[in-house]
Order: structure tokens, then sequence, then C-alpha cells
């Protein structure tokens, strides 16, 4: 087993934090993981990304080149990475080595919050899942900048989605990687965003 | 059971120093090594040891070797322009016989060159840069778990064999976090090389004065009555610069010896599919991980591809690879560079198969399709 992801997102919303959190999951899980990014965090402007190769055993090339699944967490990042162009998500890579680098493959998870993100991808081709997550931060929880983990609960519920019912990480795993990776005096508050994406992320399955 | 632990490259090389006892670093923060020295300097002050940032690579290196010579197992981290500044004084430790680690996180060169972008492009000056003969470990991991095992490594051959070792990565794994199975770095299953002491009084203590091994006892500086003298001058038993033709042959000779005769005993290399393979990949560190996936790739489009994936660079696994040239038809280096280890590969291939070359050094990886690509090639122009 292989499993692939990519959070992408504008700068400062966390996308390479999210990806930290949920390789920690995975390790957690009992599960190989390796996380990379391009260096350099965007804090303050333009599009980040963060990625995630998740497996039962120990993981040979350690970047994404088949996306299992995308958490897009912007507009910005959707047209710069995803829009027009479901194939190709490396925004570095040019038109004729697109094919050999970064795909999404088809029945892929996309994410995306349903507020934020206009995504006009192919329904049939991929299991997209839309929940208000930047929504339930700011307003459930008072803070926007814990929607990175709110999607990570949406994520973990929606990925039963591709394994039979049965979600590829626990809530258990998370709450513990969350632990590991956010400092002490936010920890409650990323459990509790985890949980509310958890929520939400039921809802949408059931909606869809 | 695995005990999974995501580590990020950088701090597990940190944090596998402390393990195998490093208890001081000197270092001047550059990209994409920093966060060595950030771990570094957070963990040896709890250690009871001692972090410097110097005023420079220069300084650093010779802080390490200063360190050495008190007794400390000393390490220093660095990258591309940094790993230049530090030839000379690395070359002084190997003259001096010094035990030290010097890390080269790997980015694009040369000169400044790509600062955060990946690159294998110092495997030959890793053993060559500095002036004047001389053969030296350098060790090359291919993933975190294995920075932790060859940093350890490094520093265990280091207190043997009382010589530098050089710990290559690259930005990838340095910057890259990775699930590693922490059960086999419990303190009790981690084994740790010491430098031996004298075992002689004072009256007679000559500190460059070899054992068997052809590695002298050399008493930390400091020690009651036992007197040194370093330099990196050519040097009799005493330490002290002599001329001699003789004790300058013995010398030269001994210093590469002593590496040379446990390159058996030091050869590390990971061998996949290599049975049946008719081409076959050499390749390390970021590098070798795609290599890994394109052999299984070939494998499913039916080319009996095999990967030797070389962790122990320098010495290199000579007959290993002279064996692998009279085993198979083909032979592809992937690198990131415009073509070295690809001419030790061919020195060692001896024309037993003909040696092919991929190379790149614009700061992106090698995918493992374009390994792929390559082995189509190569096998459609043999048949």
């Amino acid at each position: 087993m292989r499993y692939e992801v990519r959070v992408i997102g504008s700068a400062g919303q966390g996308s390479i934090l999210a990806a930290v959190v949920l390789a920690t999951a995975a390790a957690e899980e009992g599960l190989w993981a390796t996380q990379t990014a391009s260096y350099g965090a965007a804090m303050r402007s333009g599009t980040s990304l963060g990625d995630v190769v998740i497996s039962d055993q120990q993981i040979d090339f350690p970047q994404v080149t088949e996306l299992d699944a995308v958490i897009i967490q912007s507009q910005e990042a959707y047209d710069e990475m995803v829009k027009g162009k479901p194939v190709r998500l490396d925004p570095e890579c040019g038109e004729n080595t697109a094919d050999v680098l970064v795909n999404v493959k088809p029945g892929a998870l996309v994410i995306v919050d349903e507020d934020l993100v206009q995504c006009d991808l192919d329904c049939n081709m991929y299991r997209v899942v839309s929940a208000p997550i930047a929504r339930t931060a700011a307003e459930g929880l008072g803070r926007r900048q814990v929607m990175n983990i709110v999607a990570l609960g949406v994520f973990q519920v929606a990925t039963s989605l591709q394994f039979d019912g049965k979600p590829l990480i626990s809530e258990e795993s998370f709450l513990k990687a969350i632990e590991k990776s956010v400092p002490k005096r936010f920890i409650d508050l990323n459990k509790t965003a985890f949980q509310e994406g958890v929520k939400i992320g039921k809802a949408a399955l059931q909606k869809a | 059971m695995a005990k999974l632990e995501l580590k990020y490259g950088n701090h597990a090389c940190a944090e596998a120093a402390i393990l195998a006892g490093c208890r001081f670093y000197a270092g001047y923060p550059i990209t994409p090594s920093s966060e060595i020295a950030e771990r570094m300097a957070e963990l040896l002050p709890r250690h009871g040891g001692a972090f410097i940032q110097m005023e420079d690579e220069i300084a650093s290196m010779a802080a390490i070797v200063g360190a050495s010579f008190a007794g400390a197992k000393a390490m220093t981290a660095t990258s591309g322009p940094g790993f230049s500044l530090k030839q000379e004084n690395l070359g002084y430790a190997f003259m001096v016989e010094a035990p030290c680690v010097v890390v080269n996180v790997q980015r694009g060169g040369p000169s400044t060159g790509l600062p955060t972008q990946i690159g294998q492009q110092e495997i030959m000056q890793s053993l060559w840069g500095t002036h004047g003969d001389k053969l030296i470990p350098v060790f090359y991991p291919g993933n975190v778990q294995e920075i932790m095992e060859e940093t350890i490594r490094a520093f265990n051959w280091a207190e043997r064999l009382r010589t530098p070792v050089v710990l290559l990565l690259d930005e990838v794994l340095g910057h890259m976090r990775e699930t590693v199975d922490m059960e086999q770095f419990t303190p009790d299953k981690v084994e740790i090389w010491n430098r031996k002491m004298p075992e002689v009084p004072p009256e007679e203590y000559l500190p460059y004065k070899p054992g068997e091994d052809d590695v002298p006892a050399i008493a930390p500086y400091g020690t009651p009555g036992y007197r040194g003298h370093a330099t990196g001058l050519h040097h009799d038993y005493t330490g002290f610069p002599t001329t001699n033709p003789e004790m300058c042959e013995e010398l030269i000779e001994r210093l590469i010896r002593k590496v040379k005769r446990n390159q058996p005993e030091m050869e590390k290399n990971e061998e996949y599919k290599l049975d049946d393979a008719e081409v076959a990949i050499v390749a390390f560190g970021t590098t070798a991980r795609a290599a890994k996936t394109a052999v299984d790739m070939a494998r499913e489009k039916g080319i009996k591809a095999g990967l030797l994936r070389v962790v122990t660079i320098w010495p290199s696994p000579e007959e290993t690879l002279n064996k692998l040239a009279k085993h198979v038809n083909a032979i592809l280096v992937p690198e990131l560079n415009m073509g070295q280890y690809v001419l030790e590969v061919e020195r060692c291939a001896k024309g037993e198969a003909p040696v092919y070359r991929l190379n790149r050094a614009n700061g992106k990886v090698i995918y493992p399709a374009e390994i792929l690509s390559k082995l189509e090639e190569i096998v459609k122009a043999r048949v």
C-alpha cells in the first residue's frame, strides 16, 4: 500500500503543519511515512504545499508522484495548481514533464472548503468532499488559524470512502499527533478543531 | 515490533550524534544544514557538552580538531560553500589524525549555487577536496533511519581509526520528515566504539607511534605526563616535523593504509533484485530511492533491473562493483551532478559492462519515471 496526499493552500494557512500532523498520525498508527515540502515557508504571500507519503512498509521514493488525496484550502491555490488541469499539481514543472511528475489519480479524494473554493472538478472522476472548513474554524472555534486541522478531521473521515468504510488512520492517532506537533497552549484548541472537522466530515459524507 | 517515530532528517543526524557520544559541536549556519546546528545547540548543554557558533566555517573545522585533541567526540555540519572552506583543516585533521565527523548536506553548486535545492555534487570533493593524497571514509545514508545509523557509524570509524569521516546528506534527506524505527536506537542496542588510549607509561609515550592496526594511541591533551605535539608538517613518532624521506613515506603510506585495510569491514551496500538482473543501477542518497522505485516499475515491464545502493561511498566497493559489471549487461549511474561517481564505477567495471549516465544538476530530483525511460533506452540499444 502506498498512499499519497498533498495539502495546498495560501501562505499562512498551515498546509505544511497539516502535512506534518498527518505524517505524525500515520506513525502513531504504525504506518511508515515521509513528509516533504518545497523549501522555504510562504508565511505572508503566495501559495504553499505539504506532501505526505504513507505506506505499510518502508518507503522508497519519498516524494509524491500519484496523488490519492488532495486537500485544497484556498481558491488561489486551486487556481494555480489544479484548475482546468486536474492532472497536474506541481506549479514548478513544465507541461512536457507534467506526466512523469505529479498526477491526481482517478478516484482520488479531493477535500475542499465549500465557502472558499469554487471547485469544478469532475465528480465522476474524483471523490470530491466539500465542507465548511474555514467557517467551522472561525465561527465555531473562534480561530480561523486552525482550519488546517479542521480539514484534517474531514480528511480522516473521508478516507473511509477509499478503504471499505474504515478510515486510513484512526481519530486517536490524529489526536496523539496533534499533542506532539503543536505548542502546548494550543493542543486543546487543535484537538477540538480536529473533532469538529470529523463532525462536519461525517455530515458532508451523508449529504453526498 | 517497530516503534515508529516521525523525525526531521537534520534533527535525526544531531540526535544520533549525541547517541554516538558527540559532546562538542562548532559550526557556522548554512542552508540546508542549519537545523543540525540548531538541534545540537539545544541538545549538547543538556548532555554536558558544548556548542559554539564560530565566526566562519574555517574556524569551525579548526575548533572541532582542537576539541577532538582534548578528548571530545566532535562534529561540524555544513553545505557546499562551507564544505569548500573546511577543506584545508579537513586535510589537517587527516594529517594529525584527529577523529571528527564533518557533515555536508549537499545543495546545488558550484559556488553559492542553489542554496535551497538538492545536489549530489560533492561526491569527488569529499575525498579529493583538500590537497595532498589521502583516503577518508565517506558515508551517504539513504533515508532518515539510515541518517541515524550512519551518523553513529561515522563517529565509530572516526574514533577507531583516528581519522576525519565525512557524512554526506542531501537537501531532500536533511529537510524531510520520515518515520524511524526507534527500537534499534535504545542505548543498550547502539554499539559505540571509542578511540584507544596509550598503554605505556608517560616516559615511553610516542604520540604518533602506530599500533599493529596502523593507528597511534594519542593521549588527550592535558593528560598529566603525556606530552604531545601535532603538526600538519610531515612528522615522526614524536609528532615533531621531519623531512626524513623514510619517515615521510612511512607516514603517508600508513595514513592511507589504515583506512584502506578496513575497506571490507567498512563496505556497506544495499542490493535490490540483483540476483537475476540484466541491467544494474548504481546510486546513492535520495537518487537511490527513485532508482529503487524505478527497478520495480521496470520489472513490471519485463526489464530485469536491479539496484546496488552504495552507502560507503569511499573507500569505494571496488570488488563488488567489478563483480557486478561481470554479472550484468549494462550499468546505469543516475546522480544529481554532471557525472562524478560514474567515473569510479567505470574504473571498477574495467570494461566488463558498458556504464551509462543519467545526470542532472538543476536543483530538481531525478524521478523514478525518468530512470525507467533511461533503462528502456539502454535495453533497446543493447538488443
